[in-house]
């Protein structure tokens, strides 16, 4: 009797070992899947767009007034003087004007990166004892670091660094009868503007 | 009829200790082995020069990356890393995928105004892995990134999950 009930058990074993070899076995485990957007990077300017301290003179004319020009390159050429149209308007430089550099950092690397052109701005007195004004024109932008193997790439570090130049014209907006131009000298202040530059990629 | 219902009882004993058997060896083959994740699948750090369309990033079991122009990466990304352990030795181990939810969620605070991406085609080698002679397996898993194709996404970590459901 008690060698039949053994020999039952054994059996009931050996089915369930059966059982389980056939049995389908699951087991899981959690995770996840993620993705960074970083579409942002920062643009800063680390050296004002200066035109130098200078002497000038505009032409107060209605019609077909005078201009003269300064132009400050962005690739770190010296600085030109240009006067247009006869002598009423002049630019004398007193100290060298600088280029505008900025930094874009925190980019991708090795990216080319779009600068886009620069709206023209004009100057003004903020203390508005001058009311004359001078316009800022033909902004151009000099990559002064660079990538592989585009000019506008971004460093391996995800930075740029670019200079702004433009050209300085006095004030063409005179209020004299035309035909009675006249030489108007600046007031002696600091005239100030502000521009916006746009990187993308 | 006193001995049939006797047998009866003995044989409804049986079936409990077959369930019982069951039952336990099902508990210790279970206990014993387990799924990971050593790395989590990561489409890395990325920007988007629009989202005028669906853009697609795949990023295969092998870490090969591939992406429309429409991204830019700032740090690539690389498959995902799961390891098994406790299971039968040289064992062919069936993977499956389940996925509650492709659209991705922030990690942290929601904000509804930030487009999300879609997570698909989580995918491996193959769909039959082999234990080692330790009863081990190590395999990656890769999938497909989508944009929305339209809005705006907002500088931030976006998150889907998954289970890796494993059986033999």
């Amino acid at each position: 009797m008690m060698k039949n009930k053994l020999t039952r058990l054994f059996a009931v074993t050996a089915v369930s070992a059966a059982v389980m070899s056939g049995v389908s076995v699951a087991e899981d485990g959690a995770g996840t899947a993620s993705v960074e957007v970083k579409n942002s990077f920062l643009v800063a300017q680390t050296t004002p767009l200066s035109f130098g301290q200078i002497v000038a003179i505009a032409s107060d004319e209605t019609a077909s007034a005078d201009i003269a020009t300064l132009t400050v390159n962005s690739d770190g050429v010296t600085a030109d003087v240009i006067v247009a149209g006869s002598s009423k308007a002049s630019i004398v430089a007193i100290t060298p004007g600088v280029a505008g550099t900025f930094t874009v950092s925190g980019a991708a690397p090795n990216t080319v990166l779009t600068i886009s052109a620069i709206s023209d701005f004009t100057l003004t007195d903020p203390s508005t004892t001058d009311t004359k004004i001078f316009d800022v024109t033909n902004l151009t932008t000099t990559v002064t670091t660079s990538g592989t193997p585009f000019t506008y790439d971004t460093d391996a570090g995800g930075t740029l660094v670019f200079n702004v130049g433009a050209t300085l014209e006095t004030d063409s907006t005179g209020s004299a009868v035309s035909g009675a131009e006249v030489a108007v000298p600046y007031e002696n202040v600091t005239f100030t503007g502000s521009y916006t530059v746009s990187v993308n990629y | 009829m006193k001995k049939n219902f006797l047998k009866h009882l003995l044989s409804f004993h049986y079936y409990l200790l077959i369930l019982l058997v069951f039952l336990l060896c099902k508990s210790f083959v279970s206990q014993a082995a387990t799924v990971n994740e050593i790395k989590s699948l990561s489409f890395g750090t990325i920007a988007l020069k629009d989202n005028n369309a669906s853009y697609v990033m795949n990023i295969a079991f092998s870490g090969q990356i591939s992406a429309d122009s429409a991204f830019v990466i700032i740090d690539a990304g690389h498959p995902a890393l799961w390891e098994l352990n406790g299971f039968p030795q040289h064992t062919p181990i069936n993977v499956t995928f389940i996925v509650p939810d492709i659209q991705t969620k922030l990690a942290g605070a929601s904000d509804p105004s930030t487009s999300q991406f879609t997570i698909t085609q989580h995918h491996t080698f193959g769909p039959i892995i082999t234990t080692d002679a330790l009863g081990n397996a190590l395999f990656n898993v890769g999938a497909t990134l989508t944009t929305s194709g339209s809005g705006f996404y907002k500088d931030a970590t976006y998150l889907s999950h998954m289970t890796v459901m494993v059986s033999y």
